[in-house]
C-alpha cells in the first residue's frame, strides 16, 4: 500500500490511469474470492506499461476491471482514476459513459470482438456515431482517414468489406482503428498480439509504437511474453497469483530482474542464440490468487523462500529500478548473470544490481 | 536415414459457392528433407506456411497429392488400410498442441495409455498395468493420476500425458505439432526438458512442427524453414539462426524480439 501510494503520488502531476489498491472479486458458490489483490500502477500521457504474467496470474481480471467488463457477480474495489474520477464509485450510468469514450480495448481474437455480419464500416462509423455524435458522413471520412493512420492499404475498399475477408493481421489494425475512433484516453491491448504470426506481431508492435509517438497514445499492453514487453513498454508490471510482484521502470528487466519469480520465469525460456543441456525449471505450477498460499504466493516454488515468507504478506517495497514485492527485497539474492542474451557467463561474479 | 520426405506435395480443392467452379490450394509444393535415426528436426513457419499439412502427411492423416515418405528406406503406402495404418503407428506417433482437445475428456489417462498397449499387443495382459506406470514415470507423471481424467489435470501434465500415450505404441519417431504454445512459461521449460531426456534414454527422433524460434533453437539439430508451402531454406539449426541465407529467414528472425540483441523491436521509432 505505502509503495501504491508512492508510485502514484509521486508520480507526474499528469496521469491518464491510476490503480490503487484494486481488489476484485468474483463470486465462487456464494462466495466472494479474490482473482486480483492489491493491485496498483499508473499510466501517464504518451506510455506504453506492459502488465504480464502467466495464465491465473490476474492480468485480464485487471484489464476486465479497468474496462467495467467483469463476469456477473464480481465486486471490485479500490481506485480505478481516469481523469478525475474513480471509476468504481461513480454511478453506473456514468462509469459506461467513461469507459465507452475513454477507453479502447483490442483482443487476442478479433475474430470473436467483431460482428461477421457487419461490413468494417458499421464497426467503425458505430462508436463515432454514439459516442461523439458525428454525422454518418463525417463518421465515413474519419473512420477512412483512421484505417489508413493504421497502415491498411485502400481503406475505402476495407471500408465495404466484410471481417472474414481480412486476415487476421489486417482485423487487428481495424479493431485498433476502430478503438481509437472515439478517442480515447487509453487503449487495453489485452493479448492482442498473441494469435498473430510473428512478423505480423512485430508489425502490429511497430503500430502502436508509431500511434504513441505521433498521436501521444496511452497504452496498457497486457502479454504472457516478458519479450515482447520488454520491446514497447516503458514499465513493466509482472503479476503473479493476483498481485503485482514486480514493476520496473524503463528496460533492464532482461539484465536485472528483481523478483525471483522474473528471474526463473527469464531464465526458463529458450533462447534462440544457445541451446542449454536442460532448460532451468520453476518447479510447481503457477497458482492464481484464489488458491495462493498464505505469506507470499510465490515461495512455495521461489528457490529463495525462507520461514518468514510462508507467513508474511509482502508489500511492493522501493529498490533501484523500480519495485518489488518480495520481503527479502533488499538482500542481493544471485549474483550469476543471466546466460541469456548470448553473452558468456561467469566474467561478470559481481554484478551488484546494475543501477547505474 | 529414417525418415526421408521426397517432393511431397498437397493440393486442396476449395468450392466457393454450389454452382461455382472449384479451384485448388497448392499448400504444400514439393517439399524434401530428411531426418535421422535418433535425431531431431523442426519445420517452421508462419500460418498458412504448410507445415502442419505436412506432419499429417507424414504420419498418414492427409494423402498427399506427389511425393512419398519413407521410413527406413521403404516408402509408406499412400492410402493406408488398416492393417497399414496400425503398422505405420508402431512407427511414428503425433503429439497434437492442445492435449484438452486430443485426450478423450471422458478417459481417465491411464486407460488411455493401456488401450495404446493393447491394441498394438505389445504386453501381455497381465504386465499391461505395469507398463502404464512405466510409460508414465517416462514422461514424469505420478501412476497415482492414472486414473485422473484430462479436465482434473494441469495443462502440463495432460501434455504429458498425451506424450505418454504417444510413447507406448513405442515408435521410433515422434511428430509434435506446436507441443508448448498451448502451454505457460514455465511449463514449457518441463517439457522441452522431459523431449530432451527421452532422446537421449530412448533414442527416439522427433520431428517438431513451430513458429517459435527460440524453442526451434533448443529442440532441434536439423531445420526446415517454410513460407507458403515451400522450403525456403534448410540445414543445421546454428548455421541457419546465426547466418540466415533468405531474406524471409531473416525477416522471421528479426520479428523475434529477444533476437535483435538490445531487445528493442527493429523499425521502431
Amino acid at each position: 500500500m505505502t509503495a501504491t501510494d508512492v508510485m502514484t503520488t509521486s508520480a507526474l502531476p499528469q496521469v491518464t490511469l491510476t490503480l490503487e489498491g484494486v481488489t476484485t472479486y468474483v463470486r465462487m458458490r456464494k462466495l466472494l474470492r479474490p482473482v486480483i489483490l492489491d493491485v496498483g500502477f499508473f499510466v501517464r500521457p504518451g506510455e506504453i506499461v506492459g502488465l504480464v504474467g502467466e495464465s491465473g496470474s490476474g492480468k485480464s481480471m485487471t484489464a476486465r476491471t479497468i474496462a467495467g467488463a467483469l463476469p456477473r457477480g464480481a465486486v471490485a474495489e479500490g481506485v480505478v482514476g481516469l481523469g478525475e474520477e474513480n471509476l468504481l464509485t461513480v454511478s453506473r450510468r456514468r462509469r459506461r459513459e467513461v469507459q465507452g469514450k475513454q477507453i479502447g480495448m483490442i483482443f487476442q481474437d478479433p475474430k470473436a470482438y467483431i460482428d461477421p455480419l457487419w461490413r468494417v464500416e458499421v464497426h467503425m462509423t458505430e462508436g463515432m456515431r454514439v459516442h461523439l455524435g458525428l454525422s454518418k458522413s463525417e463518421a465515413r471520412a474519419r473512420a477512412i482517414d483512421l484505417l489508413s493512420a493504421v497502415g491498411l492499404d485502400q481503406p475505402e475498399r476495407r471500408m465495404r468489406q466484410f471481417p472474414e475477408e481480412l486476415s487476421g493481421g489486417m482485423l487487428q489494425r481495424v479493431m485498433i482503428a476502430g478503438a481509437l475512433s472515439v478517442e480515447p484516453s487509453i487503449l487495453l491491448a489485452d493479448e492482442a498480439t498473441t494469435a498473430l504470426d510473428v512478423t505480423t506481431q512485430a508489425e502490429i508492435v511497430s503500430l502502436l509504437g508509431r500511434l504513441r509517438a505521433e498521436r501521444g497514445l496511452s497504452v496498457l499492453f497486457i502479454t504472457h511474453d516478458l519479450a515482447l514487453a520488454d520491446q514497447i513498454c516503458d514499465r513493466i508490471c509482472v503479476m503473479y497469483a493476483g498481485r503485482i510482484v514486480e514493476v520496473r521502470e524503463g528496460r533492464g528487466i532482461f539484465e536485472d530482474p528483481l523478483h525471483p519469480y522474473t528471474k526463473d520465469l527469464l531464465a526458463a525460456r529458450p533462447n534462440i542464440r544457445k541451446r542449454v543441456a536442460r532448460l532451468p525449471v520453476i518447479k510447481g505450477t503457477p497458482t492464481s490468487a484464489m488458491d495462493a498460499p498464505s505469506g507470499c504466493a510465490f515461495h512455495p516454488r521461489c528457490r529463495f523462500a525462507v520461514e518468514a515468507c510462508t507467513t508474511t504478506f509482502p508489500q511492493l517495497t522501493a529498490v533501484s529500478g523500480g519495485f518489488v514485492r518480495c520481503i527479502r527485497a533488499g538482500e542481493q539474492l544471485w549474483s550469476e548473470p543471466r546466460a541469456e542474451k548470448g553473452q558468456t557467463a561467469s566474467e561478470t561474479e559481481g554484478n551488484s544490481a546494475a543501477g547505474g | 536415414m529414417l525418415l526421408e520426405v521426397k517432393h511431397l506435395s498437397k493440393d486442396f480443392r476449395l468450392r466457393s459457392g454450389l454452382l461455382s467452379r472449384s479451384t485448388h490450394l497448392a499448400a504444400v509444393k514439393d517439399v524434401s528433407f530428411e531426418v535421422p535415426a535418433s535425431g531431431a528436426a523442426a519445420i517452421v513457419g508462419e500460418t498458412g506456411s504448410g507445415k502442419t499439412t505436412v506432419a499429417r502427411m507424414i504420419v498418414g492423416l492427409e494423402t498427399p497429392t506427389h511425393g512419398e515418405v519413407l521410413v527406413d528406406g521403404t516408402p509408406l503406402v499412400v492410402a493406408p488400410g488398416p492393417s497399414e495404418r496400425r503398422r505405420r503407428a508402431r512407427l511414428m506417433q503425433m503429439v497434437f498442441q492442445n492435449p484438452f482437445l486430443s485426450l478423450d475428456p471422458h478417459q481417465p489417462i491411464g486407460e488411455g495409455v493401456e488401450e495404446v498397449v493393447s491394441f498394438h499387443r505389445l504386453r501381455p495382459p497381465a504386465e499391461r498395468a505395469g507398463r502404464v506406470e512405466e510409460l508414465l514415470a517416462a514422461v514424469g507423471l505420478d501412476g497415482r493420476l492414472a486414473a485422473k481424467r484430462p479436465r482434473q489435470l494441469s495443462g502440463g501434465q495432460c501434455q504429458r500425458a498425451a506424450i505418454a500415450r504417444a510413447l507406448a505404441a513405442e515408435p521410433q519417431l515422434l511428430v509434435l505439432d506446436e507441443p508448448v504454445s498451448a502451454l505457460d512459461v514455465s511449463t514449457q521449460a518441463q517439457i522441452l526438458n522431459l523431449l530432451a531426456d527421452l532422446r537421449a534414454k530412448l533414442g527416439i527422433s522427433v520431428l517438431m512442427i513451430s513458429h517459435d524460434l527460440a524453442l526451434v533453437r533448443q529442440v532441434a539439430d536439423d531445420v526446415v524453414v517454410m513460407y507458403k508451402g515451400e522450403v525456403v531454406e534448410s540445414g543445421k539449426v546454428e548455421a541457419i539462426l546465426s547466418s540466415p541465407k533468405e531474406a524471409y529467414t531473416r525477416r522471421l528472425l528479426a520479428a523475434v524480439p529477444e533476437y535483435s540483441g538490445t531487445g528493442r523491436a527493429t523499425g521502431l521509432p
